[in-house]
């Protein structure tokens, strides 16, 4: 089943050829070149949900010698969830990239540096060799640093620099400890690993940096400076990428790390550890979002936030060392947690990308200046609103799926502090999507009857001044919005939809998560909704 | 105490000591030097360790390239003496031409943050001692399996064998790496080649004849290095380091170099290491009963000596155009 390498030969097939091309050819290759993974991905999910994991030894070495790839349904998640990002934010890149010069200028650049990041993340999500995975997130890394900077402008290096240094320290951190890791066992196969490992001390150091370092790769709190600038910088289609996709790959690796590698060696306050530091970067990235005043900030740091969701995971599978594995709610908390990778890649992409639209159109990401949005551009804040209801977790969405999981799974385990996080973290996160929307529906002019009497029209004007300088001269009153390509809305709109359509597709999805683990789908929990701690 | 026993000793003290001056420099020009050194002593470290390849790699990237490229940051944000600054609002800062000071930078590093990482480095270290001490005293690793595999690698040095056959993959991604920093650069700087670069002010005759007569030798010594690979330690990295020095020295002294080649043939130098592994893969994925990456036993050899040859082009050129991009402020 060769399936598999092709998920990193094809777009890094397409990254050369768009490196060798010129002009408008760079783009459809591109674009042509993400059909074909995205296709290629079909038929490989297929065989993973009729067969069973793939294996595939690279150069016919087996395991201890050579590198292996293999794929599980965890993995072909990830792969899915990366595959229908990546086509989408393609199709919006096309239009995005091919609108005038100062955009045409990074469109060379961006394909083949966003296809080799494309064959590296799958190539992430295929591995089981430490070793391997360290190259990769160098591959990973590199790519999202020289994704950030290609607008070129000061804040954008600032922000690309900073990423740069953290991601590479993260990856020499991780790096140390798979040293330490061969040092002690001789093997860098994660299942020859999970035999050999023991409770040593080299063993513990090098399963404390390998998380420390990738941690920070995955921006968990006290680690998420580097962040939301770099996402908020980027130009839109990047901003998609690095939010929607590349944060998932640290956090895909910690899953295989923990769960595959050191199950029988984590400590119950470790896994404790991690749930309290993505609780208080719910709390604490939910907020800074509330208080941000510009879209494109808002949405980086709602991605610090959602983040923190996924470690719950660790806390709700930790605290009885492996045997948290019978029990019923650890299959919720995959799922949940699987999903919430799914529901953020889809949703904050799709925002990413309306907010592309909207700085397009307003020239500006000033939220005060989004006047009348929702009645001039009604797809976009259609978007928005869409992809907003899933990351507050409001149903139909696979959002709801993901939250109702989790809370379920954490009032099941008995730890219910962290029900009460997801609980206030979904009102945050309301606070910031409504801050957005409310925005939008303000009308033109400052006539609007939210406006306070005394600072009213002056506030508006002021408003108006302010979009007006980015958009050059206009006599007076309402901005006028530049043109935006269809495309680039319809992109944007088909990912906020499919947040919506995978929460009807919930069993299949949870059927090919669970299978590979040898745990039993709660399917009644998403169906009917009342599945306690009761089940059989 | 044996003699051998007394020069770790004293490079072992050597590197602590350089390190330690290094972070207590105040002047970029002294750091500088000081991390250069660092990286000369690092070398001699890895020759002690018996580990003659990656003694070559850190002597010429760790102390040389890098070396350059700080040398080239340093020029280009050192405040310009004199009254002839072309810079508005720096010139008139009372600095002398190598006073470009660390504890003067806006982002400055207060106490606290020199606490936080002292503590944190001396837990890790503290740490890293004690776990090192409980590894086990005769290596687990896979030096058996490898000299059991040597026969059917096509190579006869493990180092290579395990670089270009038994772990091909990895060699393959790290040069998709480097070929996305370059990418990652041109991105920055809106050019896909180094064309538009100021031409270097031609140096002296003298310079310029010894250059001439370097050259060749470059070429010869990459070579060597790369066909060495095979048996002993040397290969694609050795050789493709060897040959960027070589394109930087013709750089600096205003002979043609990476800066005269379009943009075609840039980008195919700088990609065809990373397109030539593509292109073994793509065939070994399609063709039937092979793995992906698998050279056909009768070739392997051969076929290894081939992408090697590659990669050297590749990483040669990309890391002098690299170096090149760094460098070309001291003409301005």
């Amino acid at each position: 089943m060769t399936l598999a390498a092709w998920m990193i030969l094809v777009p890094f097939m397409g990254g050369v050829a768009c490196l060798l091309l010129r002009g408008r050819a760079v783009a459809w290759v591109g674009l042509a070149a993400s059909a074909a993974t995205a296709w290629t991905c079909l038929p490989l999910l297929r065989h993973v949900w009729h067969s069973g994991p793939v294996r595939i030894d690279l150069g016919g070495w087996a395991a201890p010698l050579g590198i292996g790839l293999y794929l599980d349904g965890l993995g072909a998640m990830f792969l899915l969830l990366t595959a229908i990002v990546g086509l989408l934010v393609g199709v919006y890149a096309l239009a995005f990239f091919g609108r005038g010069r100062e955009y045409a200028r990074m469109e060379p650049y961006f394909w083949p540096v966003w296809l080799v990041l494309w064959g590296g993340l799958n190539g992430v999500y295929l591995s089981v060799d430490v070793f391997n995975v360290y190259v990769l997130l160098e591959m990973v890394g590199l790519g999202a640093v020289g994704l950030t900077v290609l607008s070129g402008t000061n804040d954008s290096l600032v922000a690309g620099l900073r990423y740069l240094l953290a991601t590479m320290f993260g990856s020499l951190i991780y790096l140390l400890g798979v040293a330490l890791l061969y040092a002690q066992t001789g093997h860098l196969d994660i299942f020859l690993l999970a035999d050999a490992v023991d409770g040593s001390l080299p063993v513990l150091v090098a399963f404390g940096l390998m998380t420390g370092g990738l941690l920070i790769k995955a921006a968990l709190l006290p680690f998420h400076f580097w962040l939301p600038p770099a996402h908020a910088g980027a130009p839109a289609p990047v901003s998609a990428i690095l939010s929607g996709m590349v944060t998932k790959a640290s956090f895909f690796l910690l899953l295989r790390i923990w769960f595959v590698v050191f199950p029988d060696v984590t400590a119950p306050v470790a896994g404790q550890l991690l749930g309290v530091l993505g609780a208080a970067a719910v709390l604490w990235g939910s907020l800074q979002a509330v208080r941000q005043t510009r879209l494109k900030l808002l949405v980086a740091y709602s991605t610090v936030g959602q983040l923190g969701y996924l470690f719950f995971l660790f806390a709700l599978l930790t605290p009885a060392g492996g045997e948290a594995w019978s029990e019923g709610w650890a299959s919720m908390a995959w799922t949940g947690t699987v999903f919430h990778v799914f529901s953020h890649g889809l949703a904050k992409a799709a925002l990413f990308m309306a907010a592309g639209c909207l700085v397009l159109a307003m020239g500006t990401d000033e939220l005060a200046a989004m006047r009348d949005i929702a009645g001039r551009l009604p797809v976009v804040t259609f978007t928005l609103g869409v992809a907003g209801v899933s990351l507050m977790g409001l149903p139909p969405s696979v959002g709801f799926v993901a939250k109702w999981m989790l809370l379920k799974a954490s009032l099941a385990s008995g730890q219910w502090w962290w029900a009460v996080v997801i609980a206030m973290g979904g009102l945050l996160t309301a606070a910031y999507v409504f801050k957005i929307l409310s925005f939008t529906f303000v009308p033109v002019g400052g006539h609007d009857a939210n406006a306070r009497p005394k600072a009213g029209p002056k506030a508006g004007r002021n408003v108006d001044q302010g979009a007006n300088e980015h958009q050059g001269p206009k006599n007076s009153g309402v901005p006028e919005l530049r043109p935006v390509p269809a495309l680039m809305t319809l992109a944007a709109l088909t990912l906020a939809a499919l947040c919506v359509l995978f929460g009807f597709r919930a069993e299949e999805v949870i059927a090919l998560l669970l299978r590979d683990m040898g745990l039993e789908p709660p399917f009644d929990a998403v169906l009917i909704g009342n599945i306690g701690g009761d089940r059989p | 105490m044996t003699p051998s026993l007394v020069f770790d000793l004293l490079l072992a003290g050597a590197l602590l000591l350089v390190s330690w001056r290094l972070l207590q420099a105040s002047d970029l020009f002294q750091a500088t030097v000081l991390f250069i050194s660092f990286g000369l002593f690092l070398a001699l470290a890895w020759v002690r360790l018996h580990a003659p390849d990656i003694a070559l790699a850190e002597a010429a990237v760790g102390a040389g390239l890098a070396g350059v490229l700080l040398f080239g940051t340093f020029k280009r944000i050192e405040p310009q003496p004199g009254p002839s600054s072309q810079r508005p609002g720096s010139g008139d800062e009372p600095f002398s031409a190598s006073s470009c000071r660390l504890d003067q930078a806006a982002a400055c590093p207060g106490r606290f943050h020199y606490l936080v990482a002292g503590v944190g480095a001396a837990t890790l270290t503290a740490l890293l001692v004690l776990a090192v001490l409980e590894l086990p005293r005769h290596g687990v690793g896979l030096t058996g399996i490898v000299a059991q595999n040597l026969g059917s690698s096509g190579v006869d040095h493990p180092v290579t064998a395990v670089l270009l056959n038994f772990r091909l993959y990895d060699t393959w991604l790290e040069l998709g790496v480097l070929l996305l920093a370059l990418m990652g650069v041109f991105g920055v700087r809106g050019a896909h080649d180094l064309r538009g670069l100021p031409m270097r002010s031609t140096a002296s005759p003298v310079a310029r004849r010894l250059v001439g007569l370097l050259g060749p030798l470059v070429v010869l010594v990459a070579a060597y290095l790369l066909w060495l690979g095979d048996h002993a330690p040397g290969g694609a990295f050795q050789a493709g380091v060897v040959l960027a020095a070589g394109l930087v020295l013709l750089r600096l002294t205003g002979l043609p170099s990476v800066d005269r080649l379009p943009r075609t043939a840039l980008l195919s130098c700088v990609v065809v290491g990373f397109a030539a592994i593509l292109l073994l893969a793509v065939l070994t994925t399609l063709a039937p009963h092979s793995f992906p990456l698998k050279y056909p036993s009768a070739w392997a050899g051969s076929l290894i000596l081939a992408l090697e040859a590659a990669a050297t082009v590749s990483i040669g050129v990309t890391l002098a155009a690299l170096v090149a991009l760094v460098l070309v402020v001291d003409d301005q």
